[in-house]
Formats: structure tokens, C-alpha cells, sequence
């Protein structure tokens, strides 16, 4: 087994959880966003992603950007960390998907770059454009949406989704996805531990991958075995079938200012970006 | 006394047919706190959750407050909410009673179940603020110690007020301080009146009990857990408190030793009475 992978995994695993915890910590920040109702937070968010998916102008798309990193700097997020999660790995990503647009096979145009000849294979002015444009769009629309897992507790936004018409059914299966991913990590971590505790020679790739699928059996049966004590521990504890939750936020005179705020100016970027305004 | 549990020639066998337990006989009678022993695979976890209407034996009858429990009795909603206000189960992993996103919604899942909602939030808080928790409340499960995790899974089923507690290995991975608080905790449940079933290995704990049960398939022991030490403990795979194993070792020796001490005050009375003497 190559070790360096190995070591990279579990520091990949302990970053994950590390992570997700830390995040928790912003939601209790005295921040704009920490202090919105939750079914409007979610609402306005989902409507400045609404707005960014409907742009096609890279001004529009700027200025969504940069309210996304005032609503991030008033729900006092450390710029630095919410830049590096946005702006670094996300836009990168999309940027890769973007580069064929960017040839003249796939968005005819004005030539920017020949690179070949014959056949004719360029990099065009308009596919430059339209990549500039995806990946602006697709970073937008990620930096509203991370802010809605950074300024509310999860069993908030589950709540508020419920409360927002998504099933019962639906809300239970997320809550408890969450609640046990932690978990489940953390004994393929302790699995993991535990192996390279024992293991004195460096294994083949074959080896590794066998010790690899032992270890996903295992965690399988694991699974397997505390899903069914969890739903033992719901029945004694009165559960028949139906999911009850309480729903204890109430909407504001702020929240519902702060919900006309983000219409009103995502309608005007819409209306700007379309020549309208 | 009032009866509460009454099992008759109850036997089990698992799914792949090996027996768990064998025509079990025993009684429980109300605000009796009553020690269950045996070693591991003894079929002691299983007898709980017979008790708490979880599984059903394949032979055999188990009666609770004199009537029968069955499947069927239990698929009536009315009946299910009854029993289930009456009887709450401490299962010995607290990671599986925990699967809700923080405290307060852990806390709160059978008073919603079984209450009306603005009863449900008032008996939370009480149960939280009652059990020194209530500073936990917004925390997520997967953050809390070992001894937390304990505490806030008795606390959803107290938040019931429940007549019949059951608890598999209730001081099982605590650390001392939080073993202590969880055997005071047991102390305070028999003087509210409460009937406790306690599966344990450990003899300080079962040493709470007004009579136990050795389990090893079968009953192999009825009585008080003072008169357990005329059994060959090794056999029985029991943790003896250090104090017990060296009065045991002393009668051994031929000393004149009547009655074996559980907890250092009881031998510390013992080594005086003989001393005076």
C-alpha cells in the first residue's frame, strides 16, 4: 500500500470533519444572516441564485459576486476562509468543464488563438466569453448557497425546508444522514488506524485493494447493524411512523424587509442585465 | 407489590436460529430496582428489548401490569402511546438513541411523539434543566463526551416521566465521575417510586439492586446480589469489585468472614465490627 496515499486519505477524512464542525461555529455569530428567520434566509438566498442562474452579463454576475461577499462579511465569516471554499476549488472545477466551449467546434466565432490549421481548431472570442460567463455563474451561485450551511445550524435549515413544504420523509432521511456521517467517518478512521497499526510491509496495489473492499464490507455490516438499533431506539421511544417537528423561529419586521431588499435588487440586476433597465 | 413484568417460559431465537434465551422465568415488581447478569452473548440485551416490546419471544407469554404484550396489542396507536409513556429504554450505545441534530431536538422526539406540542416544549426544558444539560441544548450529538452522551440519553426517555426504566449497561466506557453521577442518578429513580431493570456486568452497579437475575440463556440465579458470591464468579465472567475478591480470598483462607462487601463503606463497617470484636 502506498503509504503517502494512505496518509492523505486520513488527513482528507479528519480535514472533512474538522470542517464541518468548524462551520457549525458561524452560525452562532451575531452576523446579518445569523439572525434572519431561517425560511426567509433560505428564500433570499435561493433568489440571488435564482438571479445569477438567469444572468448573462459578467458586470451582473460581478455585482451578485460582490453581494454575496458583503452578506458574507456582515455575517462575520472570516473573508479568507469563505474565499478560499468559493473562489479557489469551485471555479477551478467549473473552469475545466468549461474549456471545450471555449474551441470553435463547440462555439463558433471570432479566432483568438489557431491552434491548428487544418482541420481548423481555435479558441474562440465568444467561447472565451461564454466560459468567463459559466464559471463567474457557477461561482456566484456557490457562494450563496455555501452561505446557507455556514449561518444556520442544520436541523434550522431542515426545519425550515419542512416548514417550506419538503416532505417529512425527506427532512428524517437528511437529519439522520448528517447525524451519523460523523460517525461512520469516524470508524473508517479508527479502521484505517488500526490497519496501518498492523500493517509492517508496504502492500501491493491488488493487496491494498482487497484490504479496501474488507473494509467496506465491514462498515456495511456496521451500518447495517446500528440502523437497526437506531430504529429499535425510535419505536421505544414512541416513534409509529410519523416524523413530528417544532418549529419555534418567527418571521420579523427585519426579515421581511431584508426579503424585499433581495427582490428588489435582483430584479433590477435581472432587468440591467437584460437591457431593460 | 404490584406486579409489573411477568415472563413465562419466554424463549428467543435469533434470525439464523441459535437460542438467546431459553424458558425464562421472572418477576418485577413495582419500585423494585432488579439486577440482570450474565456474561457476554448471555441473551441479557435481548430480554431487554423483550421487555420494552421491542421483539417478541418465539415461545412463551411476557405480561406487563397483567396483560399480555404481544405484536398485535402494540400495533394499537393508543395502547403503543401507553406503554411506551409507561416504559423508557437506555440502550447501552448511547450513539444509537442520539440521531437527532442537538439536544433539545433528542430530548423532545417522545414528548412529541407522545404529548401536545406545547407540552412537549415545556417537559424538555424541565428535563434539560433538571438534569444540568440545559447549556447543551444547541449541541450536536456528535460533539458531546462520552459522559454527556450518557446523560442526554437518559434524559430522553426521563422527559417522559416513564414508570419502568430499563438499562443496558448504564456505566459501561464512563469515565468514574460520570459513573458516579449515572449510579446517583439510579438512587434518585428508585426513591421517585420508578421501577429500574438494570443489565450490567458490573457488581458495584448491580450492588443498587434489590434483588438480580444471573442470565445465561437461562436463569441461573434468583436472589439478592449479596448471596451471589456462593457462585463460582469466574464462571459467571462478572466485574467483582477489587474489595469484594479480597474478603472472598480471606474466606478462603479460612478467615470467619459471614457476609461480602460490595462497596469500600460496606468493608470498611465489616473490618470494624471485627475489629471490635
Amino acid at each position: 500500500m502506498n503509504n503517502k496515499l494512505f496518509d492523505k486519505t486520513i488527513e482528507h477524512v479528519i480535514n472533512y470533519l474538522n470542517e464541518s464542525i468548524f462551520f457549525e461555529k458561524y452560525s452562532k455569530y451575531p452576523g446579518i444572516l445569523q439572525n434572519m428567520e431561517s425560511r426567509i434566509k433560505i428564500i433570499t438566498l435561493i433568489i440571488f441564485i435564482i438571479g445569477s442562474v438567469l444572468s448573462k452579463n459578467i458586470l451582473t454576475l460581478i455585482v451578485f459576486n460582490l453581494i454575496a461577499l458583503i452578506l458574507a462579511y456582515l455575517s462575520k465569516i472570516p473573508l479568507l476562509q469563505y474565499l478560499k471554499r468559493v473562489y479557489f476549488f469551485i471555479p477551478i472545477f467549473a473552469g475545466i468543464i468549461a474549456i471545450p466551449v471555449m474551441f470553435n467546434l463547440m462555439t463558433p466565432g471570432k479566432d483568438l488563438i489557431i491552434i491548428l490549421d487544418s482541420p481548423h481548431i481555435s479558441i474562440t472570442y465568444e467561447g472565451v466569453v461564454y466560459a468567463i460567463t459559466f464559471t463567474l455563474r457557477v461561482a456566484t451561485c456557490v457562494s450563496f448557497a455555501v452561505l446557507i450551511p455556514i449561518t444556520t445550524q442544520w436541523n434550522r435549515v431542515t426545519s425550515a425546508m419542512n416548514k417550506l413544504g419538503v416532505p417529512d420523509v425527506v427532512i428524517t432521511i437528511t437529519n439522520l444522514a448528517y447525524r451519523y456521517i460523523f460517525l461512520l467517518l469516524n470508524f473508517v478512521l479508527d479502521m484505517m488506524h488500526s490497519r496501518k497499526s498492523r500493517v509492517v510491509n508496504k502492500l501491493d496495489m491488488v493487496e491494498s485493494w482487497k484490504e479496501a473492499g474488507k473494509a467496506i464490507g465491514a462498515l456495511f455490516v456496521k451500518t447495517y447493524e446500528m440502523g437497526e438499533d437506531v430504529y429499535y431506539a425510535m419505536l421505544s421511544r414512541g416513534y409509529n411512523g410519523e416524523i413530528k417537528h417544532i418549529y419555534r423561529e418567527q418571521i420579523e419586521i427585519k426579515d421581511i424587509l431584508f426579503l424585499l431588499f433581495s427582490i428588489i435588487t435582483t430584479v433590477s440586476l435581472v432587468l440591467f442585465d437584460r437591457g431593460i433597465l | 407489590m404490584r406486579e409489573i413484568y411477568k415472563l413465562v417460559d419466554v424463549t428467543y431465537k435469533y434470525p439464523n436460529g441459535s437460542i438467546a434465551l431459553d424458558n425464562i422465568n421472572l418477576n418485577i415488581y413495582k419500585n423494585e430496582v432488579v439486577a440482570i447478569l450474565g456474561p457476554n452473548g448471555a441473551g441479557k440485551t435481548t430480554l431487554l428489548k423483550i421487555l420494552s416490546g421491542l421483539v417478541f419471544p418465539n415461545k412463551g407469554e411476557v405480561y406487563f401490569e397483567g396483560k399480555k404484550l404481544t405484536d398485535e396489542v402494540l400495533k394499537d396507536k393508543n395502547l403503543m402511546k401507553e406503554f411506551r409513556r409507561k416504559v423508557g429504554f437506555v440502550f447501552q450505545n448511547p450513539d444509537t438513541m442520539l440521531f437527532n441534530p442537538t439536544v433539545w431536538d433528542e430530548v423532545a422526539f417522545s414528548p412529541l411523539h407522545l404529548y401536545s406540542k406545547e407540552k412537549a416544549i415545556e417537559v424538555t426544558d424541565k428535563t434539560l434543566k433538571d438534569m444540568k444539560i440545559y447549556h447543551l441544548k444547541d449541541r450536536h450529538p456528535y460533539n458531546l463526551s462520552g459522559g454527556e452522551k450518557k446523560k442526554v440519553s437518559i434524559s430522553c426517555i426521563l422527559s417522559i416521566e416513564p414508570e419502568v426504566i430499563l438499562m443496558d449497561e448504564p456505566t459501561s466506557a464512563l469515565d468514574p465521575k460520570s459513573r458516579l453521577e449515572v449510579m446517583d442518578l439510579i438512587k434518585s429513580f428508585k426513591n421517585d417510586g420508578k421501577t429500574v431493570v438494570l443489565v450490567t456486568h458490573d457488581l458495584n452497579l448491580a450492588g443498587l439492586a434489590d434483588r438480580c437475575y444471573v442470565l445465561n440463556k437461562k436463569v441461573i440465579f434468583e436472589g439478592k446480589v449479596k448471596d451471589l458470591f456462593s457462585l463460582n464468579l469466574d464462571e459467571l465472567n462478572l466485574d467483582v469489585p477489587e474489595i469484594s475478591k479480597l474478603f472472598i480470598k480471606l474466606r478462603d483462607m479460612g478467615y470467619n468472614i459471614d457476609e461480602i462487601p460490595i462497596t469500600i463503606d460496606e468493608a470498611v463497617n465489616i473490618i470494624s465490627k471485627m475489629l471490635r470484636k
